[in-house]
């Protein structure tokens, strides 16, 4: 899907509704917002784990984009320079709220607990075709914030490492870590919940 | 390599980015093989996770909200269109009272605008004119929506404040009957309409045509 071919309203590409948002007309900006809501949203929602917060940040996300958009060049697409924007307003939200989950290197290093000895044993069922989206969408959700935040952000939001390490502000190794662990901790609550769900049945 | 030395790698693993000796290990340890093929699995799933939920109606009110607090988007230079769920005639008589609601709401804002300075009718009632409790309660962005209009047009102010919370009780009405029965979708739809008609309200209260 190219950005050209997008149409924010009959006859009103997304392309063009950015230029008139950038000199200021607010139907073009209410067009992207129709466009771009439900992916922000979700960002959001994903990334916090809450409704309310979810809500205030979309909100927040796309007032900067209203003051921001003048600055926008075009050259990255602009759904990915509004994601940006939007994991940026999360990101710094998460930071004032002063979660010490958010602070990445405080928390990885002393946590071994996912180290290799769980795993060696028992050969449990293997989870490959046992999922669906819902059971997915909640084991994220149950994450603790920091694994979350890193999870969602490379797995699902397809964003690399080195991007990661710049705006959480860590290194790759801790954004790689991290990642890792948020797998093995989802695996084992998805684990959970196919047992659980085995033993209803 | 046994299953410890294996783990401890299992990130470059998992990349595809693992030593002859790890794939080995990998190919022929069924308990790390389980492993590599779960930790794969989700990292798949995960890429296939769609954006499932809209915001509700009350993000947008609140962008607007703010974006007139700031002067960004001028009462007669801006102008936002409510958005309108179709096919009203569906819902019987619960939509119907929504729709006058909804009348209700553009009636006192013409009323508003033709006078200006005069004020419009004064409530009859102040008794059950304070905002802060009961179905129609209002929140922080309606209080700062109030603060708007009463910064901008003050003889409407009275106006928006009845609207405002006959609105948040339809909501309140709507959700109820919701929560009573998630699978009512006419609820449902109810809901959205009472969202809508909140959407509209702080639409007219920022965008209005004034002279
Ligand atoms: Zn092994």
């Amino acid at each position: 899907m190219t950005q050209a071919k997008k149409l924010v309203a009959p006859g009103l590409s997304e392309a063009e509704a950015i230029q008139r948002a950038q000199r200021g007309d607010a139907e073009a900006f209410e067009g992207l917002y129709g466009l771009h809501k439900r992916r922000v949203y979700s960002l959001c929602l994903r990334m916090t784990g809450n409704t309310a917060e979810a809500e205030d940040l979309t909100q927040e996300a796309f007032l900067q984009l209203y003051r921001k958009i003048a600055t926008f060049r075009g050259e990255s697409a602009f759904s990915t320079w509004l994601h940006r924007l939007a994991v940026n307003v999360v990101l710094m939200h998460l930071r004032k709220k002063g979660l010490p989950e958010v602070s990445l290197e405080e928390t990885l290093e002393p946590q071994q607990e996912d180290g290799p000895k769980k795993d060696i044993g028992a050969r449990d069922n293997v989870l490959a075709g046992s999922i669906d989206r819902v059971n997915l969408e909640r084991a994220i959700e149950s994450l603790p914030p920091g694994y979350r935040i890193i999870f969602v952000l490379h797995d699902i939001e397809g964003y690399e490492h080195n991007e990661i390490a710049e705006m959480m502000g860590c290194s790759i190794g801790n954004s790689k870590s991290q990642l890792h662990k948020a797998r093995m901790k989802l695996r084992d609550l998805l684990k959970l919940s196919k047992a659980e769900k085995a033993a209803r049945h | 390599m046994n299953c410890a030395e294996f783990q401890k790698s299992l990130p470059e693993i998992i990349d595809g980015a693992g030593t002859a000796e790890q794939d080995a290990h990998g190919q022929t340890c069924p308990v790390c093989s389980d492993l590599v093929r779960d930790l794969r699995y989700i990292a798949e799933q995960a890429k296939l996770l769609m954006p499932m939920h809209d915001p509700s109606p009350r993000v947008w009110a609140g962008i607007q909200t703010s974006l007139a607090q700031e002067g960004l988007v001028r009462p007669s230079v801006g102008r936002f269109q409510p958005t309108v769920i179709p096919g009203g005639n569906r819902f019987g008589t619960y939509a119907r009272w929504g729709a006058v609601a909804a009348l209700a709401i553009v009636a006192f804002w013409l009323i508003g605008t033709r006078t200006p300075g005069a004020g419009p009718e004064q409530p009859s009632t102040t008794a059950s004119d304070t905002a802060g409790s009961g179905a129609g309660a209002m929140d922080a962005n309606d209080q700062k929506l109030l603060a708007v209009v009463s910064q901008q047009a003050p003889e409407r102010a009275e106006v928006y404040k009845r609207s405002m919370r006959d609105v948040n009780s339809y909501i309140a009405d709507a959700r109820k009957s919701l929560d009573q029965d998630p699978s009512d979708d006419e609820a449902r739809e109810h809901l959205l309409q009472a969202y809508d008609q909140k959407a509209m309200l702080y639409d007219m209260a920022t965008s209005g045509p004034r002279e």
